[in-house]
């Protein structure tokens, strides 16, 4: 039926969701820990940089303080000396130099003799100390200085050895001091501007880069923008994602492929099932119940045969369980009970013979059985003393509300068998509450008489507690003579099996029974 | 060099200061009556100027010296003669305001001269002498002195005395060995108040002495010369 496909697809989903969830979140919180230890060392990165920058910037300040102090005559030998020793020991000075105003008068380093004059300074502190920031107009040979003046000395700084490529780890890295670029690796590189980007990691997709904008204030505002190859970003955590994407995918590759194909294997089976029912390739067949004692023919139990085209045929054991999963299970009892009643219009009309047909649970659950068995009895004229009717202990677990359908049910004349008994509940405070007819033993009783099994012990309390309880005893499954001793020494008095007949279809069964009666 | 200068004892330059100008003042009170003092003062170099043509053209001829600075090196003078004001003059009393070409530094009349008199203080001539220091190496100057006076008494003496004050810081700054080609004076007396003149504290905010220190930028216009003078 529709409604039990969409339930099945909605299971589908469900698994599917159930699964992907947890895989989403996993992959989730694999990505955070992934971005915050990588937010983790750029900020390490960042905060060492800005602490390089900041400690040459207050060195720079203080040497030329001290230089300012110092008493020796300026551009002399010992004072040329001097600011070769500072400048030397320290790797990023490029020079360091003394002034009058405008003019260099002397000095020592790389610019030796070279005068920068920048236009504009970028910083004039109160305390009198002057700052360029690295430019075109502090550009000496091809390095764009940072230049400091206080008082009549001056330092040349090479902001590319502020940052040491080697602690990079393959970023690109550019360094703000005071809001100015300071400093950057590669030199060249293009990078955005700290105030376009807010601090912390940034994946830019279409850059198809990570950002990342670090700010740190001690003595001046310094900022820190990194850059970072989305590619070499998923190098570096490439093992892990794929790791854990792949095993996510897998392991929901495997839930939907299982979830797929059984779904498909019981969907196919139904849609099977149900054009089986409507084309009339499911039919009664009959086995013969017998009177132990006289051999004679009382009888048989109506159960369906599945028979496809090609001549296969699928075991009750798998369609009714099928029918009932389907919603089909009064669609099923009906098609057979139309097909016995059919059988039985070639019976004389004397005949007394009883046929046990099977009820599944919704034939008792539902009203639908109940109106349309009448209905099919009355059109055929049937008496329902003909039809016993067998309901599995299950069944009767249920409700007041079976109590009472079964109750009207026999009343109408039906006998009640209880079919397989034994072999469901163990409670048998049903056998109060209903009033029933028959106990029909279950094969696997029979099977174990004469044999050690534990169960062979039970069927006599069986036997007597239908004695005790007024019902009447079929015991099923009887494959040997000896069963049939057995069971008619201790008044059973009905019984079926292959020892007598395996179900046969209608004309098989009439032929059977005929033979009988003669 | 010229930075040497400075190194020239205190008790000579004040001796200098009062030479070349204090001594030579009579006290002038009431001043109404009394002969402004720079009158009467002998010839000297530093140049009285009347109008700003005159500033103009002496600009003009300080620019073709060596004193100038070069055009590439403009703003690089001005930023470190700015830094090195900053530092030094902060917290002294001066009010210093920077503008684009120049830097006006301005003595208030209350730490300058006692009243009706030209004569520097001795905390004025201190921070004269601070001033001079920066100047004999900041050389791309040219230093215009203007005095300036309330509007009481009469505008006449009031005109010369404010000119004799602005002298009178010229003459320290010569006598400190600033080239006296870079110093003009002007008196305004009290033609140019900077602040009322009704209330005490107006009129002590228009006494004062202002020293213009403008850039003295190496003309372009004359570098054609420059090879045929060589």
């Amino acid at each position: 039926m529709r409604s039990t496909r969409n339930a099945l697809w909605l299971v589908c989903i469900a698994g599917a969701v159930g699964i992907a969830a947890p895989v989403t979140l996993v992959l989730w919180v694999i990505w955070e820990q992934t971005i915050i230890a990588e937010e983790d060392r750029l900020i390490r990165l960042s905060e060492d940089l800005a602490a390089q920058t900041e400690q040459a910037i207050v060195d720079a300040r203080n040497l030329l303080a001290r230089l300012n102090e110092q008493t020796v005559e300026p551009c002399s030998q010992s004072h040329l000396l001097k600011l070769q020793n500072e400048a030397l020991s320290r790797p990023h000075v490029r020079a360091i130099g003394y002034w009058q105003a405008a003019e260099r008068l002397c000095g020592a380093g790389l610019v030796q003799g070279q005068r920068l004059t920048p236009e504009r300074a970028s910083r004039i502190y109160d305390s009198g100390v002057i700052a360029w920031w690295p430019g075109p107009a502090t550009t000496a040979g091809d390095v764009a200085l940072f230049l400091m003046r206080f008082g009549n000395h001056d330092i040349a700084i090479d902001p590319r050895l502020l940052i040491t490529p080697g602690q990079l780890d393959g970023k690109q890295v550019a360094l703000w001091v005071e809001g100015l670029k300071m400093s950057a690796f590669p030199e060249n590189g293009v990078f955005p501007s700290p105030n376009e980007l807010p601090e912390g990691l940034l994946v830019d997709r279409a850059g198809n880069r990570i950002v990342s904008r670090v700010s740190l204030g001690s003595l001046f505002p310094i900022e820190v923008v990194a850059l970072q190859d989305l590619d070499d970003f998923w190098n570096r955590n490439r093992t892990l994602i794929i790791g854990i994407v792949g095993i996510g995918l897998a392991l929901m590759l495997v839930w939907l492929a299982l979830l797929w194909r059984y779904l498909s294997r019981q969907l196919s089976l139904e849609a099977a099932l149900r054009s089986a029912i409507d084309s009339g390739r499911v039919h009664a067949v009959y086995q013969p119940v017998v009177e132990l004692d006289t051999g004679r023919c009382v009888g048989a139990e109506v159960l369906g045969r599945w028979t496809e085209k090609n001549g296969d045929t699928v075991s009750p054991e798998i369609f009714v369980p099928l029918a009932e999963r389907a919603g089909m299970g009064t669609r099923l009892t009906l098609t057979i009970l139309e097909d016995l009643l059919e059988h039985l219009a070639d019976w004389p009309e004397d005949d007394q013979t009883v046929y046990h047909l099977n009820l599944t649970e919704d034939d008792l659950t539902r009203p639908q059985f109940s109106q349309r068995l009448q209905e099919r009895l009355d059109h055929h004229g049937v008496a329902a003393q003909r039809i016993a009717l067998e309901i599995t202990e299950r069944a009767l677990l249920d409700s007041e509300r079976i109590r009472h359908r079964v109750m009207e049910l026999r009343k109408r004349g039906h006998s009640i068998a209880i079919d397989d008994f034994g072999t469901g509940f163990s409670s048998l405070a049903y056998l109060q509450k209903f009033e029933l007819d028959t106990l029909k033993v279950d094969k696997t009783f029979v099977d174990s008489l004469q044999t050690e099994a534990v169960t062979s012990r039970v069927i006599q309390p069986i036997i007597d507690l239908a004695r005790a309880l007024n019902l009447e005893v079929i015991a099923e499954g009887i494959e040997t003579g000896e069963q049939v001793t057995w069971l008619a020494s201790r008044k059973v008095k009905y019984g079926q099996g292959y020892w007598y007949s395996p179900p046969l279809d209608g004309p098989a069964f009439k032929d059977w029974y005929l033979e009988r009666k003669q | 060099m010229n930075h040497r200068y400075h190194r020239l004892p205190w008790p000579l330059l004040l001796l200098m200061t009062v030479m070349g100008s204090g001594c030579t003042m009579p006290e002038p009170p009431p001043p109404r009556s009394a002969e402004p003092p720079a009158a009467r003062q002998a010839p000297q170099t530093l140049a009285v100027i009347g109008s700003d043509a005159d500033i103009e053209s002496r600009r003009r001829a300080l620019a073709r010296t060596d004193d100038a600075v070069d055009p590439e090196a403009a703003g690089y003078f001005m930023d470190v003669f700015r830094a090195r004001i900053k530092r030094d003059l902060a917290d002294t009393g001066i009010a210093v305001d920077y503008r684009d070409q120049a830097i006006l530094v301005t003595f208030p009349g209350q730490i300058g001269f006692e009243f009706g008199s030209a004569q520097l203080t001795a905390e004025a001539a201190v921070l004269v002498n601070l001033l001079g220091t920066i100047l004999a190496e900041y050389r791309a100057t040219l230093i215009v002195i203007s005095g300036h006076t309330d509007d009481v008494g009469d505008p006449e003496f009031n005109r010369r005395l404010s000119e004799s004050r602005a002298r009178s810081v010229a003459q320290h700054l010569a006598n400190m060995g600033i080239n006296q080609a870079r110093l003009m004076v002007r008196g305004f007396g009290s033609d140019r108040p900077i602040a009322e003149n009704a209330s005490e504290a107006g009129r002590a905010r228009n006494r004062r002495v202002e020293l213009m220190l403008q850039l003295l930028v190496r003309d372009p216009i004359l570098q054609p010369d420059k090879p045929e003078s060589a």
